[in-house]
């Protein structure tokens, strides 16, 4: 597990799923598919410099990696959906898109570890 | 058996509502799922659900497409009841003109098969109340 995975996550989501494990690693497994999509619909949205655009992969973003206990990645979700908002400024939005696809980076092998996928 | 009609954009939403619910309610319900605000009303209206959950954030229209997706289903079965699914805070606007017009509540992102379960005790315990759903 690397620091931008809540190490408790996968444990929760089963838990409060109460679901099997059949369930979560489908659950994780969309969500490896979905975000790729919603981190590049982001970054066309900031580059355009639309913030509204923005709005919606960066308010999904955060919700599914609360989800799943990427817990780094929503956190730099809430930040970019409050700047889509214009709730709050960021310095510089692409370079905090940027983090937020590394920190996927590092959360993907143990995800897919989790969904039973390739590593 | 209880018809759930699930309307979110993310297919990861959907897929753990989905089981969330079928958790909640094993083996009594029968769930169908919209991609969009327009899939979910043409579902709506061609097998009416007893319970929708209602994602409030849907496309590029700033959450608009929530409320409005609400409004309509409300003037076509006002005795559906809808539960709007949300990260949003609770004082939000949007949620709070939600509710004001009719929608029965609301489900904090990420769902929990507890929240799921305590509020479908709630939809029992109104259809009770006020006759059943259907």
């Amino acid at each position: 597990m690397t620091a931008a995975l809540d190490p408790g996550a996968l444990a929760r989501l089963r838990a409060n799923f109460c679901g099997d494990d059949a369930e979560v690693r489908s659950i994780v497994a969309s969500y490896l598919a979905e975000v790729p999509a919603l981190l590049h619909a982001l970054r066309q949205a900031a580059q355009r410099g639309d913030r509204r655009g923005s709005r919606r992969p960066a308010h999904t973003l955060k919700s599914l990696s609360e989800t799943v206990g990427a817990s780094e990645l929503s956190r730099l979700a809430v930040e970019l959906e409050a700047w889509a908002n214009g709730e709050a400024s960021l310095d510089d939005p692409l370079a905090h898109i940027g983090r937020a696809e590394e920190s996927f980076a590092l959360v993907r092998p143990s995800l897919l570890l989790q969904a039973g996928g390739p590593s | 058996m209880t018809r759930y009609l699930i309307v979110d954009d993310s297919p990861t939403a959907r897929l753990a509502l989905s089981c969330a619910v079928r958790n909640a309610d094993p083996g009594r319900g029968d769930i169908s799922e919209a991609a969009d605000p327009e899939r979910g009303l043409a579902s709506f209206r061609d097998a009416p659900p007893d319970v929708v959950f209602l994602d409030m954030v849907m496309d590029d229209r700033g959450g608009l497409a929530g409320l409005d997706t609400l409004r309509a289903m409300l003037r076509a079965r006002p005795q559906t009841r809808i539960v709007l699914v949300t990260s949003l805070p609770p004082e939000h606007p949007d949620l709070i003109s939600a509710i004001g017009e009719g929608a029965f509540g609301h489900i904090r992102k990420p769902v929990r098969t507890e929240a799921i379960r305590v509020l479908l005790h709630e939809v029992e315990a109104e259809s009770g109340r006020l006759g059943r759903i259907r």
